[in-house]
């Protein structure tokens, strides 16, 4: 496995910089040709090649992308990146794509997140960071909840590939919640068991999801088929 | 809990998982919970060991999350038996 150099370390992974030669050299390109792997990505529609894959690293203006490496292994299971960073406006977006054939453990992606989330705030200086994600991965944004990033909108009919035409949920995390959090734990991430105990408390928390979906389903409806009917 | 009451239970909540998210797949004591083959995703794995956690809770603690116990996790999570091997192995470890 090529050993790529660390540029942020934690306590079950590694965040590794890509180079040209591993974009060209590694099965990484491959990836985004896995149907399983980009099932809710906006990948998938052009067969993808080592050749893209570094001009794709190459064309890293405004944008940070780091592989995701289980710790000390060099053994890389998916990508998270910073992209649209905007230094005037203080925001970006975050995403993170991960290699589901490979066999990780399963609090890799949400320490990802909590990791370059922490990157965002304290070196790049960013006051808010957001992303979106298809309906379907609901559990994902639950648990995302737990590294500070809420809830905004649930957007209709915009995840758009072939003939599937679903909604997809914006979420976002504030410079203040983030704070907040800071202090209440010193870290975002403080500790797999930690974050594990918060887990199995928010169970018995209705998601505020299913909450919005509700919303999304009746009262929303309701209300504009008032409004239209004006 | 016996070896058989546990792989009875976490392929309970698997189904239940699985039918909450609209996948269809056949779960038996063979089925895989990560890697290539696996149909569940990671957050369906931390759910089934939140469960079994629950399930423990009164008799012993059992531990997924440790260094110790990630270590092995490519083992522990091979398959539904795998998985339930190891419930029973920390079971009766700490009784």
């Amino acid at each position: 496995m090529m050993k790529l150099d660390k540029f942020i370390e934690g306590e079950n992974l590694d965040l590794c910089i890509p180079t040209e030669k591993f974009a060209s050299q590694s099965d990484w390109y491959s990836w985004f040709n896995d149907k399983k792997i980009v099932k809710y990505l906006e990948y998938g529609l052009y067969p993808n090649t080592r050749e893209e894959q570094k001009k794709f690293l190459n064309k890293s203006e405004n944008r940070l992308i780091l592989m995701i490496s289980i710790k000390n292994k060099f053994d890389y299971i998916g990508t998270i990146s910073l992209s649209k960073i905007n230094y005037k406006k203080k925001n970006c977006h975050i995403a993170l794509v991960l290699n589901t054939n490979k066999e990780y453990n399963p609090f890799i992606p949400l320490e990802s997140i909590a990791l370059m989330t922490e990157h965002a705030f304290e070196k790049l200086s960013m006051n808010l960071i957001s992303a979106g994600q298809h309906v379907n991965l609901h559990k994902w944004q639950n648990m995302m909840e737990l590294v500070g990033y809420k809830l905004e909108g649930l957007h209709k009919n915009t995840f758009i590939k072939g003939f599937e035409i679903s909604d997809s949920f914006w979420v976002s995390c504030q410079l203040d919640d983030y704070i907040l959090l800071k202090k209440n734990r010193g870290r975002l991430w403080d500790g797999t068991n930690k974050i594990k105990n918060r887990l199995m408390k928010k169970r018995k928390i209705r998601s505020y999801s299913n909450f919005l979906k509700g919303i999304y389903k009746n009262e929303r409806k309701k209300y504009y088929q008032k409004v239209f009917n004006l | 809990m016996t070896l058989n009451e546990t792989i009875k239970f976490i392929k309970m909540k698997i189904k239940e998982s699985l039918k909450q998210d609209g996948v269809k797949a056949s779960v038996n004591s063979k089925m895989p919970l990560i890697g290539n083959d696996s149909a569940l995703d990671s957050m369906m794995l931390i759910g089934l060991c939140l469960a079994l956690e629950d399930r423990a809770r009164d008799e012993f603690e059992f531990d997924w999350t440790s260094e110790t116990a990630m270590s092995k996790s490519r083992s522990m999570f091979r398959s539904v038996h795998s998985l339930a091997e190891e419930f029973i192995k920390q079971q009766r470890a700490q009784q």
